[in-house]
């Protein structure tokens, strides 16, 4: 651990440690990668506060991916998971988003905890976690709890976490059987651009039809949008006669985009139907997962 | 906000510094250590030019407290190559012409020498992604993505 001069900034290596510190008091910022919050903070640092600087934690580091989960923990970065072979393999969506991040600096520094904790709607991993159906693990001075991923987000810089809460990780299921799946983005350049929407689609289909579908979508309402109701209408269609267009369409109405520096929200609604579109036929024309793998 | 202890390595030099928390890496190379040849730009990891390598990663200076350096590895472009004797890379920018104003320059050199560390021969369009994160407003990246290809190119020859 660092040499303590003050109280004001803390680094601890463990999380039992770092729940203790926030037990005390919860008004600590929690620092990981820093790429949000010394951007917030950018000309007005000495008005961080207590810092708790959690990138010290091993423990928050560990990406583990077994025979039916992954886990990946908090302090994983872009980059570990753009460039982790296994993820490419297993869910080719949660890389293609993480590359879409930034440029190499801000992938090596920005974290997957840190991107969830910022809640920003256009969070780039949270589209295709709420597709894989990713459920976000916390630690508190209480034990631990989780969330569905899609119940996690409450508005724009909002979630359900507590700020005597830590987020410890993320953990889905590796998507079995027939299984497609895509990360689409439009940014207003390919290096350093925040989405100005994104999509992330999951299929899981089954004698030629969808079984079950998931799509979540970035930069089009206040949170990270699973749009139950665009899934509705894909649910049990035949894969090679979806309707997409009714299904772009309904899309575009379930988004609730707004106007801001990067697009309208009209704009926006129908850059989200095209990428669902694009999507559709992208996953359509990827070769299905075997059942045998 | 608090003073903290930070030991660091930059360049190969240990360092043990007391700093205030909320001091950036940035200006602790700066201010602290007076390696101005790391460059502030925008201030809040959109440009790149304070790019800087922390234990073998390219990252924004500008977005790194000082005190999460501690314990770690940083190299700038003091590191590189000196006026006297000028690393091949560096060399291969003013041949190319790759250089007009130079103030993104030390930034871009980090990201493409730590590219290079990795992949000694990158195709083209990873040498494009491995500068993405740097921002040049006066060459329009041409040149400088050909001087980092005829460096790569000649790298077997001059033995580096």
């Amino acid at each position: 651990m660092l040499m303590l001069i003050d109280l004001g900034y803390r680094a601890p290596d463990s999380l039992k440690e770092a729940l203790q510190i926030l037990g005390e008091d919860s008004s600590y910022l929690i620092l990981a990668g820093g790429t949000d919050l010394l951007v917030e903070y950018f000309d007005a640092r000495e008005k961080m506060g207590k810092v708790l600087d959690i990138s010290r934690m091993e423990e928050l580091k560990k990406m583990e991916i077994g025979e039916e989960k992954i886990f990946l923990g908090a302090l994983t970065t872009h980059e570990d998971i753009y460039r982790n072979s296994d993820l490419q393999k297993t869910v080719p969506l949660l890389c293609r988003a993480a590359k879409s991040v930034g440029a190499p600096q801000i992938r090596n520094q920005g974290t997957l905890g840190g991107n969830m904790a910022n809640a920003s709607p256009a969070a780039d991993l949270a589209p295709p976690l709420i597709a894989l159906g990713a459920r976000i693990m916390l630690s508190g001075p209480d034990g631990e709890r989780s969330f569905n991923l899609d119940e996690f987000f409450t508005g724009p810089g909002k979630t359900r976490k507590n700020s005597d809460e830590i987020i410890t990780g993320v953990e889905f299921s590796i998507p079995g059987g027939d299984f497609r799946g895509t990360f689409l983005k439009v940014g207003q350049r390919r290096a350093l651009a925040i989405a100005v929407a994104s999509l992330a689609i999951a299929l899981s289909c089954r004698d030629g039809k969808v079984e079950e579908v998931r799509l979540a979508a970035g930069s089009v309402a206040p949170v990270p949008l699973r749009a139950r109701e665009t899934e509705k209408i894909l649910q049990g269609q035949k894969l090679d006669n979806l309707p997409l267009e009714n299904a772009a369409g309904r899309l575009e109405k379930e988004a609730s985009p707004i106007d801001d520096i990067r697009g309208t929200g009209d704009y926006r609604a129908r850059v989200l139907g095209n990428l669902l579109r694009k999507g559709l036929q992208e996953v359509l024309s990827q070769e299905g997962v075997s059942e045998n793998g | 906000m608090a003073k903290v202890k930070v030991n660091l390595k930059v360049n190969g030099k240990e360092h043990s510094l007391e700093v205030e928390a909320a001091t950036r890496l940035l200006d602790l190379l700066r201010d602290e250590l007076g390696l101005i040849g790391t460059k502030e730009g925008c201030g809040k990891g959109e440009c790149g030019t304070c790019t800087v390598i922390m234990d073998g990663k390219t990252v924004n200076s500008c977005l790194v407290l000082a005190p999460q350096a501690e314990g770690r590895e940083i190299t700038t472009i003091e590191g590189l190559g000196s006026p006297e004797a000028l690393h091949p890379l560096q060399e291969a920018f003013i041949t190319k012409g790759a250089v007009q104003c130079g103030y993104c320059t030390p930034g871009i050199l980090l990201s493409a020498y730590n590219l290079l560390n990795k992949n000694p021969h990158p195709p083209r369009e990873e040498i494009k992604e491995g500068i993405s994160g740097n921002l040049c407003r006066c060459t329009g990246y041409v040149k400088i993505v050909e001087a980092i290809e005829f460096f790569s190119e000649g790298r077997d020859e001059h033995g580096k």
